[in-house]
């Protein structure tokens, strides 16, 4: 067992936002020192990462492990320790059980499968901007397209009613918020498990011909005994609650981005093919994961030149990879024809990259192709400093984006 | 086989194999998206298959883009001498 020794003076981790567009100015000082020690809120250390290739080789790396419950794995608040009381699903295991688990949902997020749901999504992206429309300015961009078009698609997905997102997204919220008390996240957890499990309940009586996501996990996993009812409800939980906060928070920002420059919205709007890599743009710059991605060393190894210890605790960061100037030139700068942006790493790396990213990006190719082409003269109806950002939370986003045309 | 030079000076693409550890991929469908033509996915679980065994030379760009782009370092190109 690793003892952490006690040194004095290191960082305190993490570092809250006081830029609200760009990382904290120390990930850069970081980067510059490589592999970096830092002291957590229990006394606990943990190794940062901020270099790009570092970040790389560190989620490459079969030497750490995604299980909160290994030796040394760290957590950011004590409502992030709580979570490695629930149930745990694919996103915090190891293989082989993260391979037998992931396989099973899959088949849901295949190329094919995105081009088989495109004509609804384009259909439910054009219903929302036209209800916006409808509403007139000023109006919440957030409300109205950034969380709703997600929230539908997810509860198209897992086939829950769209009237029960209101208490799903607080809940959601509830967990998600890094101020609030462990209690409270795990409630919040609770709610959504019970809830979940009404859901697979009801199709485990009625399953009918399984062309659905739940119906086929009742038919192939749960009768079969390959997973547990309780597995699947995590599962679902899981993939509703991922599948709209991520999204939402980058619909909101990725319209922000274009708001503030004007020059990048005018190339998109003349040449509305550029979204898909003003898509992987806006993810780099914005990086909602601004706090994944965790791991515990499980055997002695050395990455970016540092030996980490089995025991140990790492932060391969995300957004300190997207910023990394080795990689993306000027890094703040937002440039839709950036060559390399599709070389961002918000969806993380290795084998437990988002397993619902074709999802998000068909979602903002779509939001992006259309919406500066609708409304063509959208701003900010309030100034800056007053569009509420999510400061405290486990995932990056804004609270509210008013604009108006 | 070895490179030959084509009349507008250009170097001829090399022919190459393509090795498939299949037990890492994770079905993000990268490669799919970088070259349809060569990788496909399992119905049943999203995994990698091979749709040609035999690629064209001149896809060799598109598939090393696939194997940079996988999270899992499932696509091993090899390129013939």
């Amino acid at each position: 067992m690793n003892t952490a020794t006690q040194e004095t003076d290191l960082p305190t981790f993490p570092i809250p936002r006081t830029d609200l567009l760009v990382p904290p100015a120390e990930y850069a000082k970081f980067r510059e020192q490589g592999p970096t020690k830092v002291r957590m809120w229990d006394g606990r250390d943990a190794w940062v990462f901020t270099r790009n290739a570092d970040v790389r080789e560190l989620l490459s790396s079969p030497h750490f492990s995604a299980d909160p419950t290994k030796p040394g794995y760290p957590f950011l608040t004590p409502a992030r320790a709580a979570t490695v009381k629930s149930y745990q699903t694919f996103i915090t295991m190891d293989p082989p059980d993260h391979t037998k688990f992931r396989r099973m949902l899959t088949k849901d997020f295949t190329v094919k499968r995105m081009e088989e749901l495109r004509p609804a999504i384009e259909k439910y992206v054009d219903g929302l901007i036209g209800d916006m429309i409808e509403h007139g300015p000023p109006c919440d961009l957030v409300k109205h397209l950034a969380l709703k078009l997600p929230v539908t698609v997810v509860s198209m997905l897992v086939g829950v009613p769209y009237d029960d997102h209101e208490r799903l997204v607080k809940w959601s919220n509830d967990r998600l918020d890094l101020s609030l008390p462990a209690e409270v996240s795990q409630q919040a957890y609770k709610h959504m498990a019970d809830y979940f499990d009404q859901v697979v309940q009801k199709k485990e009586k009625d399953p009918g011909d399984g062309s659905d996501m739940v119906g086929r996990l009742v038919l192939e996993q749960i009768r079969t005994g390959n997973c547990t009812r309780m597995d699947a409800v995590h599962m679902i939980l899981l993939l509703y609650f991922a599948g709209h906060e991520t999204t939402a928070n980058q619909i909101g920002m990725g319209v922000l981005n274009f708001l503030m420059n004007p020059e990048q919205c005018k190339k998109l709007q003349a040449n509305p093919e550029l979204a898909k890599n003003a898509v992987e743009e806006m993810l780099r710059l914005d990086t909602p994961t601004h706090y994944n991605a965790c791991r515990a060393a499980i055997a002695d190894v050395t990455i970016g030149g540092q030996l980490i210890r089995a025991g140990e605790g790492a932060y391969a960061l995300l957004i300190a990879a997207n910023f990394d100037p080795a990689v993306f030139p000027e890094p703040t700068k937002f440039d839709i024809e950036r060559a390399n942006a599709s070389a961002q790493m918000t969806f993380s790396y290795g084998l437990h990259q988002c397993i619902g990213q074709p999802l998000a990006r068909l979602e903002l190719q779509t939001v992006f192709k259309t919406l500066f082409q609708r409304l063509p003269n959208l701003e900010l109806a309030v100034p800056f400093d007053q569009i509420p950002f999510k400061r405290e939370m486990y995932v990056y986003g804004l609270n509210a984006l008013p604009v108006r045309w | 086989m070895t490179t030959t030079k084509t009349d507008d000076n250009q170097v001829a693409p090399k022919s190459f194999r393509i090795i498939l550890n299949q037990e890492k991929c994770i079905g993000a469908g990268h490669c799919v998206t970088c070259a349809p033509d060569i990788f496909g996915q399992n119905e049943d679980d999203g995994v990698v298959i091979l749709l040609n065994d035999n690629p064209p030379p001149d896809r060799l760009a598109a598939v090393e883009s696939a194997a940079r782009m996988c999270p899992t370092g499932v696509i091993q190109v090899t390129k013939e001498e």
